[in-house]
């Protein structure tokens, strides 16, 4: 037999043959425990009380649930294995009022559950959870409660807890707490303008009340549950012309899990009324489709211990322009574009963006792996530098000879990371550089921007569409000029007027920017960003800067590539944009300086991740923002963030202050190919003026944060990919 | 299909909208399928099946592969070697890896397998005969996972020899055993089949399990590598 060896360039001979194969047999098997349910309140549990249960790390629901004059539409997220939180924008009709007895109440409220101990399944602990219902709202809902759960016979769960608040409007007992103090006897639901943590209110009150309840997994797609309400609904009663009569503390129902991730029930509620539930549920770490599926990254070859290891090429500027050239055709099959290229024969130093995976590590892979093809044998270093956003971010240094060994082996992703290097980008390569011959580059955009209003006076949920068409010339080195139309399309407002604000209408009158079929110029600005040194980065633009502001920003980022945290500094002066006129400041004649220090930390605690602003807001007001978002590696994003100023709760309006949840999914997870674009999603609450931060849409840390050792080690797995 | 396809894509450009900077090959492919003015294009000549004697002159090691509920099976090319790893791609690149008969990488078939590891001796990785077959070994598997290193699952299975079979892989006939392997692993079970030669123990065929989402690989040597 001859000696085979490897196929010789990219022939092809041949695919496809329906051959039937005559082994086949069955296979995979994992075993999953089946994930909690829902309750109408979108929390993990049964149909109104909750249960003791978490949903898997990560989950995200979102819910809408009906029952007589009651409509809940629910955000419930699985913050941490053993935390969740839910956002939640109920209406109830007929609340009724003293004068409008007609009156329909909307409603935002806040959910947190802890479980303090995980059900052992083979045991008997049952799972033990804390939860603080409608904690930070108007009070609606405002309950407290401790719940245990205990899973039997694998398809039937029982449920027991006792409520404060509203969940004791049975009263089973008295409450215990009573005994520490009197005031703990003691609770008030009055919250004003809501918003605010009603922390003294929390497990108070005269009495507790009990409620519980089962839940049977009949088959895998059906579930029935039952159970005993602690909650009287008093006050959904009270309404002159309410219509809901609550009968019994008893509730039924049926839930039917459609395909995987929808699920539909039905419940007879309180002896009264008929009631549904629809769920959709996600998991960031569990895409929808296939995420490994196209074209596989180029096999490697190790170098012949005897190629010639000569290096003058490097010196001869047709042979490194004629391989930079070829590097370039190869590395734009891979989707990952080829800036500068230079090498002294040792070292290629490569400058490149990706455009097509969501994953940056995989783009440094591929680019590495082609290296490895079209390099010179004398080349033992890779530098590949990645640029984002025209801005040069992190250097990634590896070694050649490191590769040769670890790839196709076991643990290579580990030892790979071991062996890899990260520095922050320098300014430039230096001059003798093979360069992109691409600019002026000319870059389009046409993108349907579907928006979500919440609670907005009058208005308490708008959904719409835009179509918003964008341009981009980028000169080179930094410099760019960006144009942003948006043209309302779906559900579009009239104008509603000013709104009542006793601030500067700098946030408030928004809805004011989205009304009428006119085009809007969102955007029109110079931008320029560059690196002052490997670990500083800068950025100045000038224009209609948003929607509502045009002027000038100027930001300086100091974020080392090694560091998890950063420090950023941003000042404007701006002035308020016409809301009927692209280029007009005159209706509004309002002109203010506005900026923040920044503080940026990436936790490195389940991918959390905080940004602190302090400085002066767009009202005028002084203070300060916290976020926390928690980031996945493929690009999900959950965060919530709150705004502190110096502006009254009253001033403010309804909310008490700037608060707010966003969303960001990457189209990744819905396709199975890769692209890197990404829907943002922004659960606010009322569009206020207090807190009002300029929005700057080239903002230094989101551009340069996925390019920081912490960061690229979440994601190092897709390096062999 | 094509209207079913049409809509999709439209779908996709629904939601993500489109640009000048690169859509990718993929999504291309798709626009292509359902381009209305593809129509002018010059017909393409039928594929031609491949045949014993193409593979016996191209002289390249070359496997066939198909994922368990595929209805057509791909050839793969030996495209890269590093110490027992010989790695073969398909005209789509995806890529498949092997050690012996024991794949121990897949790329690009939808959820990658990153390598695979065996206790020695394992028949797979080096053809033992038959009847000189360890009991069992133990196997690790390891899969994409949030840091440098995969999530890694270990199973210990058991080999069960069959009956002695037939089977023809490209025009040729190849006689041999079956043997079952039944691999039992804390996160769950999976059952292995291997066509092996009963005196070499070359395993020529073999359904070999991937990873919990792609199941199993349906693995025929059409002609095997040999080189050093």
């Amino acid at each position: 037999m001859s000696k085979r060896h490897l196929r010789a360039g990219v022939a092809v001979i041949a695919l496809a043959s329906a051959t039937a194969i005559g082994v086949v047999r069955s296979a995979p098997a994992q075993e999953t425990i089946p994930r909690p349910s829902l309750t109408l309140y979108g929390t993990t549990g049964l149909i109104d009380m909750p249960s003791a249960q978490s949903q898997p790390d990560g989950q995200i629901s979102l819910s809408y649930s009906q029952f007589g004059e009651t409509a809940r539409r629910n955000f419930t997220f699985q913050i941490l294995p053993r935390l969740s939180g839910t956002l939640r924008y109920s209406s109830i009709e007929n609340w009724g009022n003293r004068e409008d007895p007609s009156y329909d109440l909307y409603d935002r409220s806040f959910d947190f559950q802890f479980q303090l101990l995980k059900e052992d399944r083979d045991g008997w602990q049952p799972a033990v959870a804390i939860g603080l219902r409608d904690f930070l709202g108007t009070g609606v809902y405002s309950s407290e409660y401790l719940v245990a759960t205990k899973t039997i016979l694998d398809d039937f769960t029982v449920t027991g807890g006792v409520g404060w608040g509203r969940l004791a409007g049975i009263g089973a007992a008295e409450n215990p707490f009573c005994a520490i103090s009197d005031s703990m006897c003691e609770r008030e639901n009055d919250f004003g303008e809501g918003g605010q943590p009603s922390v003294d209110t929390y497990f108070r009150g005269q009495d507790v009340g009990v409620f519980g309840g089962i839940e049977w997994r009949a088959t895998d797609k059906f579930t029935l549950k039952a159970e005993y309400s602690s909650d009287v609904y008093s006050r959904e009663q009270r309404g002159e012309n309410a219509k809901f009569d609550r009968k019994s503390p008893f509730n039924f129902g049926a839930e039917y899990r459609w395909f995987e991730g929808v699920t539909l029930g039905a419940y007879y509620m309180y002896g009264d009324q008929i009631g549904f539930n629809v769920a959709l549920s996600g998991n960031p770490n569990n895409p929808i489709t296939p995420q490994d599926l196209g074209a596989g990254p180029l096999p490697i070859n190790a170098r012949d211990i005897n190629a010639p290891q000569g290096t003058s090429w490097a010196s001869n500027p047709a042979a490194r322009d004629q391989l930079a050239t070829a590097l370039a055709e190869v590395l734009k099959s891979e989707g990952v574009v080829l800036e500068q290229f230079a090498s002294d024969g040792r070292t290629a130093e490569v400058v490149i963006i990706n455009r097509r995976f969501n994953q940056d590590p995989k783009a440094i892979g591929r680019t590495a792996r082609v290296l490895t093809v079209a390099m010179p044998a004398s080349v033992e270093t890779f530098r590949i530098t990645m640029v984002q956003d025209q801005l040069r971010t992190a250097t990634t240094v590896i070694s050649r000879s490191a590769m040769e060994e670890q790839v196709n082996r076991p643990n290579a992703g580990e030892e790979s990371w071991e062996t890899t290097t990260f520095e922050g980008a320098m300014p430039s390569l230096g001059a003798d550089v093979w360069q992109r011959d691409a600019y002026p580059a000319f870059i389009w955009s046409v993108i349907p921007a579907p928006y979500l209003y919440l609670l907005t006076p009058d208005d308490p949920i708008r959904l719409g569409l835009n179509l918003e068409v964008g341009g981009t010339v980028q000169f080179g080195g930094g410099l760019s000029f960006t144009g942003q139309i948006s043209q309302p399309l779906l559900n579009v407002p009239k104008d509603p007027g000013p709104s009542d604000s006793v601030l500067e209408h700098v946030r408030s009158d928004t809805p004011r920017y989205y009304a009428d079929f006119e085009p809007k110029l969102a955007q029109l600005t110079l931008d320029y960003v560059t690196k002052l040194s490997e670990d500083i980065y800068a950025r100045a633009s000038v224009g209609q800067i948003e929607r509502m502001f045009g002027g000038i920003s100027g930001e300086v980022l100091w974020k080392p590539v090694e560091q998890n945290w950063g420090i950023g500094l941003e000042l404007n002066y701006v002035a308020q944009r016409d809301f009927d006129d692209p280029f007009g400041f005159d209706y509004y004649d309002y002109q203010v300086a506005t900026g923040h220090a920044s503080f940026y930390w990436d936790t490195g605690f389940y991918g959390l991740q905080t940004e602190i602003d302090a400085g002066r807001y767009l009202a005028g007001d002084w203070g300060g923002t916290f976020r926390l978002t928690r980031r996945f590696a493929n690009g999900w994003a959950v965060g919530a963030y709150f705004t502190k100023t110096d502006v009254t709760a009253e001033d403010f309006g309804e909310g008490s202050f700037d608060k707010g949840v966003s969303l960001e999914i990457p189209f990744r997870w819905t396709v199975p190919f890769e692209t890197r674009s990404t829907n943002d999603i922004a659960l606010t609450s009322i569009s206020r003026d207090g807190g009002a931060r300029l929005a700057v849409a080239n903002r230094l840390y989101p551009t340069v944060r996925n390019f920081d050792r912490n960061w690229l080690y979440q994601n190092w797995g897709s390096f062999w990919q | 299909m094509r209207y079913w396809l049409a809509g999709a894509v439209g779908a996709v450009f629904l939601l993500c909208g489109c640009t000048n900077e690169g859509v990718n090959p993929i999504f291309n492919a798709a626009v292509e399928e359902v381009n209305p003015f593809g129509g002018d294009e010059a017909p393409v000549e039928p594929q031609q099946q491949l045949t014993r004697a193409d593979v016996t002159r191209s002289d390249v090691a070359t496997i066939r592969a198909r994922l368990d509920g595929d209805e057509t099976a791909t050839y793969l090319l030996a495209a890269a070697k590093n110490g027992p790893y010989v790695t073969y791609s398909s005209a789509l690149r995806q890529t498949i890896t092997l050690v012996g008969s024991q794949v121990t990488e897949t790329r690009g078939l939808g959820y990658d397998l990153l390598s695979a590891a065996s206790s020695q001796p394992d028949p797979l990785t080096r053809p033992i005969p038959v009847a000189n077959w360890p009991a069992g070994v133990t196997r690790s598997y390891e899969f994409p996972a949030n840091s440098p290193k995969g999530r890694v699952e270990s199973f210990t299975c058991r080999f069960e020899v069959g009956s002695r079979k037939e089977i023809v892989i490209l025009g040729q006939r190849h006689s041999g055993i079956e043997v079952s392997e039944y691999c039992q692993g804390p996160t769950g079970s999976f059952e292995n089949l291997h066509f092996a030669d009963v005196s070499s123990g070359r395993v020529w065929r073999s359904l070999q399990w991937t990873g919990p989402r792609q199941g199993l690989v349906d693995v025929e040597i059409v002609l095997p590598y040999t080189g050093g």
